[in-house]
């Protein structure tokens, strides 16, 4: 296992063809950090999560990664450097500075029960670090006498590192011909008074699954589905709020985990995206017409050969000779570039859900709950991320505004279709 | 468990105020203090303001490679050599230099700023001597004046940063620097002029400078005119 270990050091990983994009474009205001965080029944010992913190990157070493940068791409090389846990902070999410992570691209964090994992985007996706999440739980819980299975999204740490948990997917799935850009008009913003550099609030909201499924079937759609319609909504009235003289289209980017299409081990990015969207220049609409169409937006756009056909369109920029043979600085400032002039300027908000979180049956006795939380982005200002365990589904929001209209539309609206939700601030959960 | 009245939702047992309308909660179950205890173990993380300091170094280089490379071309097509224009790419030049370095630091960007600046504009004068063949003033006026301004406001902002100075000290120490750099510059020109160290109307200067400080310094010692004046100044 050590010996596994040690040769993996200094060893230099591509990244994927989704992460490319990330290092161009952060900076403090665009950290591209998320967070995936459970909450234990006992309180977290340092010194062990320490311990199991070490283990897991043994297991993982692709997240034992710096980022560095080549002749005409980025690229990560490994270091058996120690990362540290350290305390939890009451603004999460920030950027990965050197000073505060030293070079690396994660932290793990904790708080009373709370044990926390901040990944930067380039390195995984939200099930990735899910996996790493449960991983290291398991590693602390053994600990404590308690055996889990590797089961449900768990690795066993004394296997050897697997290569393919490391591999970019993206290449193998893409097929058929790229899909064709179609004609893109901008997307409605939420704006407010901008909280100070570094600071995001975030409120959860807690709500229990049956209900939320029972509310999503009378619309005879999926609770992805249903929760986009309901964000749709939130937004699509926000607007009317903000007295904007020009109504923009409310555009949601739904991010579509490609795992779900392929057997695949991977835990780099491998995800793509769909945006379904609301005009304003149709007029109104009533949520049973949203949920409708988002319902076959979605059911559309996710398709495995449409998805095959974007990831193909995406990967050909990556593959074009031209741009391959670049040099590295030019290349972020045409990355960066084509980020501003097509990326968040074309979509309103992102609401990610990973899902019902399944973990051996052994850890959701310890395990009271986990949360997800995006990183906002300074164009959109606000974004949203939804996660479920045991009978209960977790919405959290983050922004980097001060106004809450937003959550407070989006939970009110759930109260009024008869959905209870228990609503907290971030220090609370 | 509590509810917000205003929204519905309900609150964590120990909410003090509704996190979506900041309506308070009436009925709680544990008390202030204790919540208090809970969201203070959470602190921030500081976040250096990091501006994206490349950019901004490329934009003010673009910005002004443009009127630097066009005024040497226009000089040289009309010409057919330098003369006119190398006042203004060293005018250009000097601007970039202290426009530019001002973001190449990340911390304490004023004190590292101050040298380079004041070794550019050294710099910028001296080319502007040989070029105008104006000999001598340089190095008796330009470089004493230069300098007794880069120490004097070195000086002022690290005596106001370690807050040596404060309220009411800081005007009187800027007037005293003044004064001091009127000695400085009547007796460089003094010097240029008539090769004799002498002061004459700078001495005048001085006076009220002086007057300045005193009062600055012995009105520094009585907080309630302090007070009375940060009151109306709207401090």
């Amino acid at each position: 296992m050590t010996n596994t270990y040690r040769k993996s050091h200094g060893r230099i990983y591509r990244l994927d063809n989704a992460a490319n994009l990330y290092p161009a474009i952060r900076n403090t205001k665009r950290p591209n950090v998320f967070r995936v965080s459970a909450d234990l029944t006992q309180p977290i010992d340092p010194n062990i999560l320490q311990n199991a913190l070490d283990i897991t990157l043994q297991r993982l070493p692709g997240f034992s990664v710096k980022l560095r940068s080549g002749l005409f791409w980025y690229h990560f090389v490994h270091s058996d450097d120690r990362i540290l846990i350290q305390k939890d902070v009451a603004n999460p999410c920030t950027h990965m500075s050197v000073k505060s992570t030293g070079g690396f691209l994660i932290r793990v964090r904790y708080h009373q029960n709370r044990i926390a994992l901040e990944t930067f985007h380039a390195i995984t996706d939200g099930s990735g670090a899910m996996v790493f999440l449960k991983t290291l739980i398991a590693q602390y819980l053994k600990y404590f006498g308690m055996k889990i299975p590797p089961t449900n999204g768990v690795l066993d740490c004394g296997d050897a590192p697997d290569n393919e948990e490391f591999s970019d997917q993206f290449g193998q799935f893409a097929k058929g011909r790229p899909l064709r850009k179609t004609h893109k008009s901008r997307a409605f913003h939420v704006r407010g008074t901008l909280l100070p550099p570094g600071e995001i609030q975030i409120i959860t909201g807690t709500i229990p699954i049956n209900a939320l499924k029972q509310s999503a079937k009378l619309f005879n759609a999926t609770i992805t589905e249903y929760l986009t319609a309901v964000y749709l909504k939130t937004l699509f009235d926000q607007q009317k709020l903000q007295s904007v003289r020009l109504q923009l289209p409310v555009k949601v980017q739904v991010p579509i985990n490609l795992r779900n299409f392929v057997d695949t081990k991977t835990l780099r990015n491998f995800s793509a995206f769909v945006t379904p969207s609301l005009d304003p220049a149709y007029g109104d609409y009533s949520f049973a017409e949203i949920v409708k169409m988002v319902h076959h937006f979605l059911k559309y756009e996710s398709t495995k050969k449409h998805l095959q056909s974007q990831v193909a369109a995406n990967l050909r920029y990556a593959n074009n000779a031209a741009v391959r043979m670049l040099p590295l600085g030019l290349k972020n400032n045409i990355i960066f570039l084509g980020y501003k002039l097509m990326g968040p300027a074309y979509f309103s908000s992102t609401i990610s859900n990973l899902g019902m979180l399944k973990v051996p049956k052994k850890m959701q006795a310890t395990v009271k709950a986990f949360n997800f939380i995006l990183g906002s982005l300074d164009t959109t200002n606000i974004s949203c991320a939804v996660l479920g365990y045991q009978d209960q589904v977790s919405i959290s929001f983050s922004r980097l505004i001060k106004e809450t209209d937003v959550e407070r539309r989006f939970f009110r609206f759930l109260i009024n279709h008869g959905i209870p939700v228990l609503v907290k601030k971030y220090q609370e959960v | 468990m509590p509810y917000c009245v205003n929204c519905g939702v309900q609150l964590g047992d120990n909410a003090l105020e509704c996190p979506l309308c900041q309506t308070e909660v009436i009925v709680r179950n544990n008390n202030k203090d204790n919540e208090k205890i809970q969201a203070s173990k959470l602190e921030k993380e500081l976040i250096e303001n990091e501006l994206d300091r490349s950019l901004w170094i490329k934009i003010i280089s673009i910005t002004l490679l443009i009127p630097f490379s066009i005024t040497l071309i226009i000089n040289w097509i009309f010409q057919n050599s330098l003369s006119w224009s190398l006042y203004v790419t060293a005018s250009v030049l000097l601007v970039w230099i202290w426009t530019a370095s001002l973001f190449l630091f990340r911390k304490n960007r004023f004190q590292k700023w101050l040298p380079i600046a004041t070794f550019s504009l050294l710099g910028y004068l001296y080319i502007i001597e040989n070029i105008s063949r104006t000999n001598g003033w340089f190095f008796s006026i330009a470089v004493p004046i230069v300098s007794s301004l880069s120490i004097l406001i070195g000086t002022l902002s690290y005596l106001i940063k370690n807050r040596v100075i404060r309220e009411l000290q800081i005007p009187s120490s800027l007037f005293l620097g003044i004064g001091l750099l009127c000695f400085v510059a009547n007796g460089s020109i003094n010097f240029f002029n008539h090769q004799v160290v002498k002061l004459d109307w700078s001495l005048i200067v001085m006076v009220p400078c002086a007057a300045f400080l005193l009062i600055g310094f012995v009105f520094q010692r009585r907080p309630w005119v302090v007070e009375k004046i940060k009151h109306w100044f709207r401090f």
